[in-house]
C-alpha cells in the first residue's frame, strides 16, 4: 500500500467514523432533548459574560453554553456534538503523538471521543467537560511542543499556562493537563530541569487552587481542585476514567514503543494502523444499537411531547417507564385530559401515587417545579403558575422555559413591565429572539391574547377573586377555579379525580352540578363509578344527577364487580386475581387495591 | 542604515499622526446650532433634580426613546470645572476623574447637566437640569444579599458589599461555599464590617458573628424560645443583639397584583449578650401578641419595635395590622421599662412595620403597607418618617406606585437607603434620598452601574442593604469554614422569670401544632 492510498483509507475511514456518530446523534441520542432537559440559554450580552468571568471554569462554561443553544436543532445540535468528538481525538491524536511520534496507536486518539459519545447519552452530561478536557489537552500540547526549547522557556511556559487554564478550564483542566505534564517531564527525567518542573507543576497545582480556596468567596478548596470532577452531578466515574485516558495512553508510550520495534510490527505499520482504524469503526458502530440509556431517554421524551404538546405519545411512551417516578404518572394524567380521557381512563394507568400523582404540589422539589407551574397554567390558575415558575428560576435561573413561563403569565396578568423584564433578557438569545419579539407586540395589547386561541382558553379561565393557593391541599384551588368559572373543565376533572383519588365520594357526588355547563354528552365512566360506590355507602343518599343518568354499562359492571367481591364472601385479597382480570381499569379496583390511603402508603420519593 | 533610519522615522510620524486623530477625534465641539428643546430629555436612570453625596461613584446614565447618532452632555459646576462626555449610544459613561473634580467643585452647590442629541441633520438642546451636590457623604460601603425570585426554595445565593465610589461588587460570602444553604439577615454593629451577623438557614444552619476579630457560629434557638434569632438589631454598645424570634408562615395570592403574602404565626423578642453568650428577654416583649423587628435607638437606651395582635387561624392574614411601640432600656442593668405606643395602625389606617431611628435620634423611618409587616411584596408599601420629638409622621417623597421597604441610615444620618421595585415591579434595586436636618427628603436616585443597561437584564433582586463604614475584609474562607464548625450554644437567661417566657412560647407551639396538623 503506498502511501498516497493509505492517507486515502485513513480520511475515508475517520469520514465514516463522523458520519456514524453524526447518525448515532440523530437517531439515537437526538440533541434537541439534551437541550429540553438541560434549558441551556445564551445571551449576546456583555452582563452575561460578566457573570462567567468572575470564576475559575466560567469561560469554558460560557463557550459549552453557546454550542448547547444550538441543540435546539436536531441536525445542528448532532454536527455540532460530532465536530467537537473529532476535535476531541484530532487533539487526542497530537498530544499522544508529541509522546509516541507518528507511531502511536491511532485506536487510542479515539477512545476518549468515544467516551464522550457515550456521555451524551446522558441528557444531563453537560458539554463543559468537552470544552475543558479540549482546553486542558491544548494546552498540554502547547507546553509539549515546548519539550525541546530551553530550560527556562518551558519552566515559563508552565508558569504561564498553569493560571491561564486554571482560569479558564477550572481544577479539573488543571489536573488534566498536570498529570500530562507529569507524565512527560517522568519520560525525560533524564534531562535536566525535568525535577524541577515535575516540583513546579505539583506546587502550582496545589498552591493556585488553596490560594483560590482561601480568597475566593465562589469556591472551597475540594471544588477548586477538582472542579468538575467534584461537581458533576452525574456519571462521576466515567469522567475520571476520560480523565485518566490521556495520561495513561501517554505512559504506556514506552511498552508500545518496543512493541514498535518488533520486525513484523514495524514491516507492517500501515496494515496494522490500517486495522486499527477499522476497530475504530466497530467501536462507533457498536453505539448505533446502544440502548444503555433508554430508560432515561423515555423519561426525557415524556416531559418532551408533553411540553409539545403532542399528547397521544405521551401514554405510549410512559408504557416503558416505571411509574414509580410519580412524574411518569402525573404527565400521563395530563396527557389523558388533553386528549378528552382523564375521567375515563385514568384508572387504566396506575395510579398508586393517589393525589401526588394528580397535582405535585403536596410534596414539591426542585425536579417538579415546573410541572406544578405547566398542570396550573393550563387551567388558567396563573398566579399559581406563575408562583411555581419563580421557584423554577431559583433552580434554573435562565432556562428558556421557564423565562418564557414567567413572561406569559405576567402578560395574562397584566403585569407587563415585569414581562418586559424578562422579554429584554430572551431578546437577546439568538436562539430565543424571535420568541421574545412575538410576545413583545402582547404588551399591553390585550386584543393580542383573545386573538390567540392557547393564550384565551387560559386568560378566560383566570380567578378575578383572590384566594390563598393552598400548596398541601390542592384540591381547594380547583374548587374555587371551578367555583368562578363553572366551565374550566380541566378544573372540574381534575377536580373529580382528585375526589376519587382521595375517596372523598360526597365532594364527587355534591360538585355533579358543574356537568351541565361542560358539555358533556353523559357522565365520565370513572364519574359513574364512584357515584355507584358512594350511592352503595350511602343508601339513603341519591345525588342530584341532573339531566343525566348512570349508564347501564357502568351499573352491569358494578354488579358483575360486587358479585365477585361476593363469590370470595367478601376477602379482597383473593379476589384481586380475578377482579384485575376485568377490572383493573377501575376506581373500584384502585380503592380496593392500589390507593396509598387504602395501603397506607406514605409517599417516599428520593 | 539609512533604510533603517527612515523606517524609524517614517514609524514615529506615523504614530504620531496616529495619536494626533485619535487626540483630535476626542475633542469634542459644542454645536454652534442648535434647537432648544422645552423639555428634559428622559433619562435612565432618572438622575434629574436629585442631591447627590460628594463621594459616590459616576452616575452614568443613558437617554431614553431616542435614537439620535451623536450625544453629547455637559456637566458643569458654572465658573468652576466643567467636562464634556460624548456618546454614540445613548450611553454616557463619566470618567471617575472627571467626576470626582466635578463632585469637589460642587460639593454644598449644584452642577448642571446639558445635554444636546443630533439626529439626521439638527442638533437638539435639552432643558438643563441641575443636580445638588450636598456637603454630607454616604457612607462608601453596601451590603446586601442577592437572592433570586423565588419565595421558598433558593439555589444560588450570596451576601455582597458594593464600594458606592466606585462599581465595585464583591461577594463577602456566597453559599456555594456553605452548602448552598439560604443566607439571610445580615447586619454590622454601628456601621462597623468588622461587627458583623449573617443568619445562615438550612444546615450548617446558625448564625456567624463576627466580634472583636473573632468568628463564631451561634446557635441561638434554646428551650424557652420558638425559633433561634431572626430580625437583628445591633445595641450600640456593640455586646447586644436584639433578635426577634418568629414562627413564619407564608401564603399565596391567586389573583390581584400581590402574590404572596409573609405572616407571622407568632412572634416575641429576646437580647443576645454577646460577652455571655446569653439571651435574655422582658415579659414585655414575650407577651402572647406579636412583638417583631427590634431596632434600637442611637443610645441604646430604647428598643423600637412593632407588635400586632396574636395570630389567630379565623382571622385572615390580610387583615394583620401591626402598631409601632418602643420600651425603654437599661443596658448596664439590664433593665426594661414599660412599653409605649408610639404610632397605632388604627390611627393611620395602615400597618407599620420596619421601624429605623435615625442616628441623631431626631427621627424614626418605617414602611405602612395595607396589612403585614413583611411587606417586601406588597405594592402598597411606602416608606415614611416621624418627628420624634413632635410625633408627626408624614409620607416620605421617595415612594412610588410599587414597592419601597427595607430602609437604612446612613452613619451620618443624612441619607437614607431603601430598595424599591418601581424599575420591572419584581425585582427590588437600591435608591438613595438625601434628608436634611429638618427631615425633608430630596429626590431618591438609584445605585449607579458602571453601564446603566445593566438593570435592564438583572434578574436578581438587591435585598436588605445596609450601609457599612468600609469594606468586610473577613475572608470568605474563614468564614465558610466557621460554619462548618460546632455550633456555640447560646444559654438561655437563668434570672428571667421563666413562666412569663414560656407563656408566651407555650401558647405559640400550641398555635403551630394547630396549623401544622
Amino acid at each position: 500500500m503506498n502511501e498516497k492510498s493509505f492517507k486515502l483509507i485513513k480520511n475515508i475511514t475517520t469520514a465514516i467514523f463522523l458520519l456514524v456518530i453524526f447518525v448515532f446523534f440523530y437517531t439515537k441520542v437526538n440533541p434537541e432533548l439534551i437541550h429540553y432537559k438541560q434549558q441551556p440559554l445564551f445571551l449576546f450580552d456583555k452582563f452575561f459574560l460578566y457573570g462567567f468571568l468572575k470564576y475559575q471554569g466560567g469561560v469554558s462554561e460560557y463557550i459549552a453554553l453557546f454550542f448547547t443553544q444550538f441543540f435546539t436543532y436536531k441536525f445542528a445540535g448532532s454536527l455540532l456534538i460530532t465536530l467537537l468528538i473529532f476535535v476531541i481525538a484530532l487533539l487526542t491524536g497530537s498530544v499522544l503523538n508529541s509522546f509516541y511520534g507518528k507511531t502511536s496507536n491511532t485506536v487510542l486518539h479515539y477512545i476518549p471521543s468515544l467516551l464522550f459519545a457515550l456521555l451524551f447519552t446522558h441528557y444531563s452530561f453537560q458539554l463543559t467537560a468537552l470544552i475543558v478536557f479540549g482546553l486542558s489537552l491544548l494546552f498540554g500540547l502547547l507546553y509539549l511542543k515546548t519539550q525541546k526549547s530551553s530550560p527556562v522557556i518551558k519552566t515559563a511556559t508552565l508558569l504561564i499556562i498553569m493560571p491561564l487554564l486554571f482560569y479558564l478550564a477550572g481544577g479539573s483542566g488543571l489536573i488534566l493537563f498536570s498529570t500530562i505534564v507529569l507524565v512527560s517531564e517522568i519520560s525525560y527525567l533524564k534531562k535536566t530541569n525535568s525535577i524541577i518542573n515535575i516540583a513546579l507543576v505539583l506546587l502550582l497545582l496545589v498552591g493556585i487552587t488553596l490560594l483560590t480556596s482561601l480568597f475566593s468567596a465562589y469556591t472551597g478548596f475540594k471544588t477548586a481542585l477538582l472542579g468538575l470532577l467534584h461537581n458533576a452531578a452525574q456519571q462521576k466515574t466515567m469522567l475520571w476514567l476520560l480523565w485518566a485516558s490521556v495520561p495513561v495512553f501517554a505512559a504506556l508510550q514506552p511498552v508500545i514503543k518496543q512493541t514498535g520495534k518488533i520486525p513484523f510490527i514495524s514491516k507492517n505499520m500501515r496494515v496494522i494502523t490500517g486495522a486499527n482504524m477499522l476497530v475504530i469503526l466497530l467501536f462507533a458502530v457498536s453505539l448505533l444499537p446502544f440502548q444503555n440509556n433508554k430508560k432515561e431517554k423515555n423519561s426525557v421524551l415524556v416531559d418532551f411531547y408533553a411540553a409539545q404538546g403532542e399528547w397521544d405519545k405521551v401514554p405510549e411512551t410512559a408504557q416503558n417507564l416505571s411509574f414509580s417516578d410519580r412524574s411518569v404518572i402525573f404527565q400521563v394524567n395530563r396527557a389523558l385530559y388533553h386528549q378528552g380521557r382523564l375521567a375515563g381512563e385514568a384508572f387504566s394507568y396506575p395510579q398508586h401515587w393517589g393525589e401526588y400523582g394528580l397535582i405535585l404540589t403536596t410534596y414539591y422539589n426542585s425536579k417538579v417545579l415546573m410541572k406544578c407551574s405547566d398542570l396550573f397554567f393550563e387551567m388558567g390558575h396563573v398566579k399559581g403558575a406563575l408562583h411555581w415558575a419563580y421557584e423554577a428560576q431559583t433552580k434554573k435561573e435562565n432556562s428558556p422555559e421557564v423565562l418564557k413561563r414567567i413572561i406569559l403569565c405576567n402578560i395574562l396578568t397584566g403585569e407587563y413591565t415585569t414581562a418586559e423584564k424578562f422579554l429584554a433578557v430572551l431578546s437577546k438569545s439568538p436562539v430565543h429572539r424571535n420568541w421574545a419579539k412575538k410576545y413583545r407586540a402582547y404588551l399591553n395589547n390585550p386584543k393580542k391574547i383573545t386573538n390567540d386561541k392557547k393564550l384565551n382558553s387560559i386568560y378566560r379561565f383566570i380567578p378575578s377573586n383572590d384566594f390563598f393557593s393552598n400548596t398541601r391541599h390542592p384540591q381547594y384551588d380547583l374548587l374555587k377555579l371551578l367555583e368562578e368559572n363553572p366551565d374550566n373543565k380541566m378544573a372540574f376533572e381534575y377536580f373529580m379525580i382528585d375526589c376519587l383519588l382521595t375517596h372523598n365520594l360526597a365532594q364527587l357526588a355534591l360538585n355533579l352540578k358543574y356537568l351541565d355547563n361542560l358539555g358533556y354528552t353523559s357522565i365520565p365512566r370513572h364519574i359513574e363509578e364512584g357515584l355507584l360506590l358512594f350511592m352503595v355507602l350511602n343508601e339513603n343518599f341519591r345525588p342530584d344527577l341532573g339531566k343525566f343518568k348512570i349508564s347501564a354499562e357502568s351499573q352491569q359492571r358494578f354488579s358483575d364487580y360486587s358479585k365477585i367481591l361476593m363469590k370470595y364472601r367478601g376477602n379482597r385479597k383473593e379476589a384481586q386475581n380475578e377482579i384485575a382480570e376485568k377490572y383493573s381499569d377501575t376506581f373500584w379496583y384502585y380503592i380496593n387495591y392500589l390507593s396509598p390511603i387504602t395501603l397506607k402508603r406514605k409517599i417516599n420519593e428520593n | 542604515m539609512k533604510t533603517k533610519k527612515y523606517i524609524l522615522l517614517s514609524s514615529a510620524i506615523g504614530a504620531f499622526l496616529i495619536l494626533t486623530i485619535i487626540f483630535l477625534m476626542n475633542i469634542i465641539v459644542l454645536p454652534k446650532n442648535y434647537e432648544q428643546a422645552q423639555n428634559n430629555p428622559a433619562l435612565f436612570p432618572d438622575y434629574k433634580e436629585i442631591t447627590v453625596p460628594p463621594n459616590i461613584a459616576p452616575l452614568n446614565f443613558c437617554i431614553e426613546n431616542d435614537s439620535s447618532k451623536k450625544q453629547i452632555a455637559v456637566f458643569s459646576v458654572p465658573g468652576q470645572y466643567s467636562f464634556k462626555v460624548k456618546s454614540r449610544n445613548q450611553k454616557f459613561n463619566i470618567a471617575a476623574r472627571k467626576w470626582k473634580k466635578l463632585l469637589k467643585a460642587g460639593k454644598g452647590k449644584s452642577y448642571t447637566v446639558e445635554i444636546y442629541t443630533k439626529s439626521e441633520k439638527e442638533w437638539i438642546k435639552y432643558k438643563t437640569f441641575e443636580n445638588r451636590v450636598a456637603e454630607e457623604v454616604i457612607d462608601s460601603y453596601i451590603s446586601f444579599r442577592h437572592i433570586n425570585a423565588g419565595y421558598i426554595l433558593w439555589e444560588k445565593m450570596g451576601i455582597y458589599q458594593r464600594n458606592l465610589e466606585s462599581f465595585r461588587k464583591t461577594p463577602v460570602l456566597l453559599n456555594d461555599r456553605t452548602n448552598t444553604n439560604c443566607m439571610n439577615c445580615h447586619t454590622f454593629g454601628n456601621y462597623n464590617p468588622n461587627e458583623m451577623m449573617i443568619h445562615l438557614r438550612r444546615p450548617p444552619s446558625g448564625t456567624l458573628l463576627c466580634t472583636n476579630g473573632e468568628t463564631r457560629f451561634l446557635n441561638t434557638a434554646t428551650d424557652y424560645t420558638m425559633s433561634a434569632g431572626v430580625y437583628p438589631s445591633w445595641h450600640p454598645n456593640r455586646n447586644l443583639i436584639a433578635y426577634s424570634v418568629n414562627r413564619i408562615a407564608q401564603k399565596f395570592h391567586s389573583a390581584g397584583e400581590k402574590l404572596i403574602n409573609v405572616y407571622d404565626m407568632a412572634s416575641d423578642i429576646v437580647v443576645y449578650d454577646i460577652k455571655k453568650n446569653m439571651i435574655t428577654t422582658t415579659p414585655a416583649l414575650s407577651t402572647k401578641s406579636l412583638e417583631n423587628l427590634p431596632a434600637w435607638s442611637p443610645c441604646g437606651n430604647y428598643l423600637y419595635y412593632i407588635s400586632s395582635p396574636p395570630y389567630s387561624a379565623e382571622a385572615n392574614a390580610k387583615n394583620v395590622k401591626y402598631d409601632m411601640l418602643r420600651i425603654k432600656y437599661n443596658a448596664a442593668e439590664n433593665k426594661w421599662g414599660t412599653p409605649d405606643t408610639l404610632l397605632r395602625s388604627s390611627d393611620t389606617g395602615l400597618s407599620i412595620t420596619y421601624p429605623a431611628p435615625s442616628p441623631d435620634g431626631k427621627f424614626l423611618s418605617f414602611c405602612m403597607a395595607t396589612y403585614g409587616y413583611f411587606t417586601i411584596h406588597n405594592p402598597t408599601t411606602d416608606v415614611y418618617l416621624l418627628d420624634l420629638e413632635t410625633k408627626e409622621y408624614s409620607k416620605l417623597p421617595v415612594n412610588s406606585n410599587h414597592v419601597e421597604s427595607f430602609h437604612a441610615w446612613s452613619s451620618n444620618g443624612r441619607w437614607l437607603m431603601f430598595v424599591s421595585k418601581r424599575l420591572d415591579k419584581l425585582y427590588s434595586r437600591v435608591y438613595f434620598a438625601h434628608i436634611d436636618k429638618n427631615g425633608k427628603a430630596s429626590k431618591p436616585f438609584l445605585l449607579p452601574q458602571k453601564d446603566p443597561g445593566f438593570y435592564s437584564t438583572f434578574t436578581i433582586n438587591y435585598n436588605r442593604p445596609v450601609f457599612m463604614k468600609d469594606k468586610v475584609r473577613i475572608k470568605a474562607g474563614t468564614l465558610s469554614k466557621t460554619a462548618t464548625e460546632k455550633h456555640v450554644q447560646a444559654k438561655f437567661d437563668p434570672n428571667i422569670d421563666v413562666n412569663a417566657l414560656s407563656g408566651a412560647t407555650q401558647i405559640v407551639r400550641d398555635v403551630h401544632t394547630e396549623h401544622t396538623n
